[in-house]
């Protein structure tokens, strides 16, 4: 293998190995590690950003970001506390919900997608915006006590598996179809890469994005709803920081921050990494200074790869002569 | 030659003007091409080469006159009419995706889809297909270019040209426009791109070859067409002409050349 | 022609009302800060306006304002110590008598301090500890920590037969939080020196229940938490509920008096049974108190004043719950 083949290839897998360095690492650390019970608490603890991540890591497939997922998260489960203290009943409540965060990710993706605005300066408002308007609707006061019927979207379980984890890897399913398998996923690359040339092929370029937006609401909505489940309770704590832990997912798992290239399975990874991460340290009793420091450290190593892997793309690009050997490399990551 | 002038043409302008204002960069040119004909257009900076070029991508509309396909006339109120009526234009920008791989490039934003309502459904692609497809080009046209699933970042300058032109020529065009396809690129690139537009005219395919250089005209065109000034100022067969001639008629040292050699 | 000429002509009268507008906001900025000037005012930098124990707080210092008749100046600027700050600066250019800070950098407070004196004005921390201060309200996070760590360490005798894993969900940063938590883990000890502990850390319910989660799972012996919020003990009795662990003998405790947390221990929850109350109605009266005693002259006693926890728990009379509870409704 050449010098280039071997970097491409730790672009391509190291987050997968890095990972179970990770769980071997803890495994023989914590004899209860490895356990069918961690495990599903490890993807239980994480479904949430899951929800959410996938849509994101989408839009910044298109060159575009949503970092007002937290506070839509919060404002969805706000509403819905309102509406459920104003005797709305279950449906109405969680219809009100998830359509405050539609309506969000709406106007996020009329004003960024439709009209050009700056995405961070708009999904930036949004972050105060969001959760400003969450504080002055419960005015200090939290809404509690929804009753088991809702409780089942955060606590349930159907055939042995908690209903937050099928949730996720349902929209996880949707994700990687659309992906790798449907025009979309190639259309998001060309928007996020060259949206001159999608746009003259006739790719939609406004709407893609904006109906990802509209995704992403949904998500983040959806998120909020069920860790108001898992609390009983719509806490104005609820999507504190979520923005980063998406975002980092995202990072870590290689899409790049300009758009244009990425894989949904290594954002898979990279979510999986940071949850492995902080349940792991926790398990082993160490500092909880060390989890912010191995997560910072784990982003910076995949920054230093990105960059590694674009200087590679342009060394692929001499403009006079052939490309000395050509790399070949799938559609996708996962086929 | 003889044979094919029998035949309809490909694509016929007609009368074809158009004015910026006072400026009048098109005055009434005409222009005949026939399938598996290599036409070269020359002409100095600001003859109206790139304002003809457009009206034929159906990226700008003419004032006046026709544009007839395989004799039919054709208005391209936008470029993705003039696709459909099967005159496809390369240019220089060539619209390829860098992080796309070759056949995903020449899919996209025409991706097949699996066949049956549950493909059409859940938008899933029939990959094999449009693989299986762009591998049959491949053959067909004796492409010298690397595994179709090498990505479009990892090609030289010349092969992302031979993949933005055979993406027109596999998707059915018979007539193709090529703005400079040669320009900025190096001795054997160049080659890469000529003896494909060769391979083009003996699969009957029409070409339009729009470019500075003298001796890629001369290389690959069977007749050449210079305008200067917004009006053709030539149009005869290349075997006729040298490149001192051209030269003079691009510049308007010479505009009596016309007289003595047109046909 | 005619409209254009008109519509200039409405520009230009624009501009002037503006420019009058403008001159009369001057004259009246100018001019109402003396009429303003007899009533003395307060200004609050209390920025944690969703926290649920807020209105109860602010109510509480208006009706104290109200009845000394001072005015108050409220905090809008959120969590955000560089908003803080810049909240501060506007309020000096303005001019007040007295500042209450909950301040969110205490490193950037000298300068401010400063400017409040030059002002001839007050300045009383709230919370912490502020070098040159007037005056401070302080909660005895310390001997908190020591009342719920006895509690604690009496419910581990009582029902766990005297061993115990107990987890700590705590910040590592705050001083406040880890003057709570390292006091209740002192005082375990002083009764139990072979407790053991777990420490993650988690301040908000969201981030508790994943805590909680993940410590469960390495100790599934630990029966007890001690959470450094009321907030974070909400998230940990969600993950105790739906660990499948019976409540057999449960522990979880937080501090700040939170209504929800309260209305738990009053409804004897199996899990949440203690919550660290401070009197949110008091606090909110001393911080206009505080400015009141210096400047008449009180004793020291009555200007840094150490707020003192309640602990509130299932042998708490439902009646006493009530009244700490009163100022949330």
């Amino acid at each position: 293998m050449t010098r280039q083949q071997i970097l491409t290839w730790i672009q391509r897998n190291g987050l997968f190995f890095a990972l179970v360095l990770l769980v071997a690492i803890f495994s023989f650390a914590s004899s209860r590690f490895l356990t069918l019970p961690n495990v599903t608490v490890i993807l239980l603890q994480n479904a949430v950003i899951g929800l959410i991540v996938v849509p994101g890591a989408m839009l910044i497939l298109c060159g575009l970001v949503d970092l007002s997922v937290g506070s839509v998260a919060v404002l969805a489960a706000v509403v819905f506390g309102q509406a459920m203290e104003n005797g709305l009943g279950l449906p109405a409540s969680l219809l009100f919900g998830l359509g405050v965060g539609m309506l969000w990710g709406a106007f996020n993706g009329y004003l960024i997608a439709i009209n050009g605005f700056s995405p961070i300066i708009i999904t930036l408002g949004g972050l105060a915006g969001a959760r400003g308007l969450a504080e002055f609707i419960t005015q200090g006061y939290t809404t509690y006590g929804y009753g088991p019927e809702f409780a089942f979207l955060g606590n349930g379980k159907l055939l042995g598996v908690p209903v937050p984890i099928l949730l996720f890897l349902l929209v996880l399913a949707v994700g990687l179809h659309f992906w790798y398998r449907a025009p979309l996923g190639r259309h998001m690359i060309a928007i996020g890469g060259a949206k001159d040339t999608a746009a003259e092929l006739g790719i939609p370029v406004k709407l893609v994005p904006f109906w990802l937006y509209v995704a992403s609401g949904v998500a983040s909505a959806l998120g909020g709803l069920i860790v108001a489940s898992q609390l009983d309770g719509a806490a104005v704590t609820i999507g504190t920081g979520m923005e980063l832990e998406v975002l980092t997912a995202i990072l870590l798992g290689g899409v790049s921050f300009t758009g244009g290239r990425g894989s949904l399975f290594g954002v898979f990874f990279g979510l999986l990494f940071v949850g492995v991460l902080s349940n792991g340290l926790i398990q082993i009793n160490v500092s909880p200074y060390v989890e912010q420091v191995a997560i910072g450290a784990a982003l910076c190593g995949a920054a230093a790869l990105d960059m590694l892997y674009q200087r590679l793309e342009r060394l692929q690009v001499p403009i006079d002569k052939e490309p000395i050997e050509p790399v070949t490399q799938g559609a996708g990551g996962g086929q | 030659m003889s044979t094919t002038q029998t035949h309809a043409p490909a694509l016929e302008l007609r009368g074809l003007s158009r004015s910026f204002g006072p400026v009048h960069a098109v005055k009434s040119v005409s222009l005949s091409l026939y399938p598996g004909e290599v036409i070269g257009l020359v002409g100095d900076n600001g003859a109206g080469k790139s304002t003809l070029t457009r009206m034929m991508a159906g990226t700008i509309r003419p004032d006046t006159g026709q544009i007839l396909v395989a004799g039919e006339n054709r208005t391209f109120e936008t470029a993705q009419d003039a696709r459909r009526a099967g005159v496809e234009t390369v240019f220089q920008t060539l619209a390829l995706v860098p992080g796309l791989d070759i056949a995903e490039n020449i899919f996209l934003g025409r991706e097949l889809l699996v066949s049956g309502p549950l493909g059409d459904m859940t938008r899933t692609m029939d990959v094999a297909t449009m693989r299986r497809r762009v591998q049959e080009g491949y053959e067909r046209f004796g492409l010298g270019l690397p595994d179709i699933r090498t990505k479009v970042a990892g090609l030289s300058g010349g092969q992302r040209q031979v993949v933005a032109i055979a993406r027109a020529v596999l998707w059915g065009s018979r007539i193709v426009v090529l703005d400079e396809p040669t320009a900025a690129l190096g001795v054997k690139q160049t080659e890469l791109v000529l003896s494909f537009i060769e391979q083009l005219r003996s699969h009957n395919v029409a070409v339009i070859f729009i470019s500075h250089n003298m001796q890629h005209v001369m290389r690959v065109a069977d007749r050449v067409c210079v305008l200067r000034l917004g009006r053709k100022v030539f149009d005869g067969q290349m075997s006729a002409l040298t490149g001192t001639d051209l030269v003079a008629l691009m510049t308007g040292a010479a505009t009596t050349v016309e007289e003595v050699k047109t046909t | 022609m005619g409209t254009k000429a008109s519509r200039a002509v409405t520009r230009r009268d624009l501009l002037k009302m503006t420019a009058a507008g403008i001159a009369v906001a001057g004259v009246a900025s100018v001019g109402l800060p003396v009429v303003a000037q007899e009533r003395k005012r307060i200004a609050i930098a209390h920025p944690d306006r969703a926290a649920d124990y807020f209105q109860g707080f602010m109510n509480s210092a208006l009706a104290e304002a109200d009845k000394r008749g001072y005015e108050v100046l409220q905090s809008f600027s959120g969590m955000d110590p560089q908003k803080q700050l810049a909240e501060v600066n506007t309020w000096l250019a303005q001019g007040f008598d007295a500042l209450i800070v909950l301040s969110l950098d205490a490193n950037a407070m000298a300068p401010i301090v400063a400017k409040v004196h030059e002002q001839n004005a007050l300045f009383v921390s709230y919370a912490n500890r502020i070098e040159g201060e007037d005056g401070f309200i302080k909660w005895a996070d310390r001997e908190a920590g020591a009342l719920l760590g006895a509690y604690t360490a009496k419910h581990i005798k009582e029902k766990l037969g005297g061993s115990a894993e107990v987890g700590f969900l705590t910040a590592t940063n705050i001083q406040v939080v880890t003057d709570r938590i390292e006091s209740t883990r002192e005082a375990i000890l002083a009764e139990l020196p072979e407790t053991k502990f777990f420490e993650a850390t988690a301040l908000s319910a969201p981030d508790a229940l994943k805590a909680t989660q993940s410590l469960l799972q390495a100790h599934p012996e630990m029966k007890i938490v001690i959470c450094c919020t009321d907030d974070g003990a909400l998230g940990a009795r969600s993950a105790y509920q739906n660990s499948g662990l019976g409540p057999d003998n449960v522990l979880i405790a937080g501090f700040d008096g939170a209504k929800q947390n309260l209305e738990l221990v009053k409804a004897r929850d199996p899990y949440l049974q203690v919550s660290m109350a401070l009197d949110i109605g008091a606090i909110g009266r001393r911080v206009i108190d505080i400015p009141y005693q210096l400047w008449n002259g009180g004793p020291e006693s009555e200007t840094h004043v150490l707020q003192d926890y309640t602990l509130v728990s299932h042998e708490t009379d439902e009646a006493d719950i009530d009244v700490i509870l009163s100022v949330y409704s």
